[in-house]
């Protein structure tokens, strides 16, 4: 029971895991970049060997960055009813809309197809790069060096009036208020509990009863933020903060030949995983 | 004090608008000067105008009349406003609530980033400000892991790394248990020592003692101020305006109004400790002769 109450204990925003390896020591920036030009290359790719090779390459990253690939399966598990219930959907109803393909089964509105059981297969194996992928992503890369990164690789939409640093802000603070917050919810609910509230101990189906549960907790929690938001402003305002302005920048980031070869790299892969025909 | 004071508030008044035709008066006619190297205590009860009198100090606040001058920079000017700040710093009450980055260094750094201080120059003042709040081994630390104390030196540290000629704390030890407490009063000890102009906005009666002048805020206006020492002396009208004064100074007051020859106007205890030492010895001179 009064394990419901500790937040702040498995709290892992950044779930940052240092092993010093060569993926952990690129360039966020180009990291970044990569990482974005390979989820791409694995949005597109929609052929069985393909996305075969790319969850392949997945785990050969994992082991070049030095972390053990339960990470990355540990992250599947809470992803597994949404895999489920899309490939059910896609099953039963893409064959009826896409043409092409031999038909394997057929009943009323439902039509299986060759094509409907590879976009099933094809969208699970997605699911598991993407996860994998960013799994790497987060594992390597600290939270502070995933927002500069971000920064940095927006800045060219500055020139369009994108708000590029505001943007990188808004991050970076909800990312140091998250621990603040737990531990405020910790308190509050430990607060009601000693008042008689009830939390999570109703069934997990009776979903409106267990959402109406968390309304003593979630408004004085929005409440509490409101003043803390105000009263940030302040300490932000005191030390010359203006929004908009001008400003200069503390992290700096060299790239270096490891970090090209990074993108090199990744632009390789996806040619390979869009080039293969089946 | 020497020469030109930094910051003048001159005859400034303030009220807070609740709608369009109700205002709370806060502030009534202030005028106050701080002056380079002082450590100044503004004290008062809750709602007395004091916290609202500290943020007019960089701006933070404009009078809605009078002025407030820092280095006789006028703080409605909001074109030079980046001025007033970095000289004039300021750490809050709420440890959690001034921190923005997720590590420590690119906290201090966020309000260098700001005066667009170039990067090279931003890690010798890092170094420093961390330097001189003790807490250089922190530096890629998490704000979360740290104690409310350590928060508040690093919100010190932030201040600091702009190089302001004045700090203003604003009951920025109210919310630390004692040993965050003694640590800040240490650090800000320190600072005072290596001639920082220190303003603090407190209640609590054993940090007034140490300042060089203190200023007792009612009802939004200043109604006694002087060194600790005068200030305590008015021990029935601090009682009126429901202040304390330090454990010393009740002390020394009960036992003068016993004992006449016992000096009442004592605000340190190591004074009080002299002080009994001092009339014991008179007493045995005037039995033995």
């Amino acid at each position: 029971m009064s394990a419901e109450f500790e937040l702040t204990r498995n709290i892992t925003i950044g779930q940052y895991l240092p092993t010093g390896s060569i993926i952990h020591r690129l360039d966020p920036r180009f990291k970044l970049a990569a990482f974005v030009i390979l989820i791409l290359a694995i949005a597109v790719c929609n052929t069985y060997i393909g996305n075969i090779f790319a969850i392949i390459m997945c785990v050969w990253l994992f082991q070049i960055s030095k972390i053990p690939i339960h990470y990355g399966i540990s992250g599947i598990n809470p992803a597994i009813p949404f895999i489920i219930i899309l490939a059910i959907l896609q099953l039963l109803f893409y064959g009826g809309i896409a043409n092409g393909g031999a038909v394997y089964f057929e009943y009323g509105f439902i039509k299986i197809t060759s094509e409907s059981i590879r976009l099933v297969l094809v969208s699970a194996m997605r699911f598991v790069e993407v996860i994998f992928l960013s799994s790497v992503l987060t594992l390597s890369t600290s939270t502070t060096e995933l927002t500069h990164g971000m920064e940095r690789l927006l800045g060219p939409l500055e020139k369009i009036k994108f708000p590029v640093h505001a943007f990188a802000l808004i991050i970076t603070i909800a990312i140091r208020f998250v621990p603040t917050f737990a531990m405020e919810m910790e308190k509050m609910m430990k607060a009601q509990a000693s008042r008689g509230a009830d939390f999570g101990t109703g069934e997990w189906w009776r979903i409106v009863q267990r959402t109406k549960d968390m309304f003593p907790i979630i408004i004085p929690l929005f409440n509490v933020a409101l003043a803390r938001a105000e009263d940030l402003i302040l300490a932000m305002e005191a030390r010359c903060y203006i929004p908009g302005a001008a400003r200069t920048r503390f992290a700096h980031y060299k790239a270096a030949g490891k970090d090209y070869v990074a993108i090199v790299l990744s632009v390789v892969i996806s040619a390979v995983m869009l080039g293969i025909p089946w | 004090m020497s020469n030109q004071p930094i910051i003048c508030v001159e005859n400034v008044s303030f009220a807070y608008q609740v709608n369009q035709d109700q205002q709370i008066p806060v502030l009534q006619n202030v005028s106050l000067e701080v002056y380079p190297g002082e450590y100044l205590a503004i004290i008062g009860h809750n709602g007395s105008g004091k916290s609202t009198l500290s943020k007019h100090l960089n701006g933070i606040l404009t009078p809605l009349e009078g002025n407030v001058l820092v280095n006789g920079i006028n703080t409605r000017d909001k074109g030079r406003i980046h001025e007033v700040r970095s000289r004039v710093g300021m750490v809050f009450q709420h440890p959690d609530n001034q921190i923005v980055a997720t590590i420590v260094e690119d906290d201090v750094a966020f309000g260098l980033e700001n005066i667009e201080v170039s990067a090279e120059e931003m890690k010798d003042r890092i170094d420093f400000a961390l330097d001189a709040v003790g807490m250089s081994a922190f530096r890629h630390r998490p704000p979360h892991h740290l104690s409310g104390g350590q928060k508040q030196r690093i919100a010190i540290a932030g201040i600091l790394a702009m190089k302001p000629q004045c700090l203003v704390l604003d009951e920025a030890t109210s919310m630390l248990d004692s040993y965050g407490r003694q640590d800040i009063l240490a650090v800000v000890r320190k600072l005072h020592r290596e001639g920082m102009t220190i303003v603090t906005v407190t209640h609590h009666m054993s940090e007034v003692a140490e300042a060089d002048r203190v200023v007792v805020m009612e009802a939004g206006k200043v109604v006694l101020q002087g060194t600790p020492r005068e200030v305590f002396a008015h021990q029935e009208k601090l009682k009126e305006l429901h202040l304390d004064v330090p454990d010393a100074s009740r002390i020394a007051a009960l036992v003068h109004s016993e004992y006449p020859a016992f000096n009442p106007n004592l605000i340190h205890n190591e004074e009080v400790v002299a002080e009994v030492t001092r009339v014991q010895i008179r007493e045995v001179e005037a039995s033995g002769s």
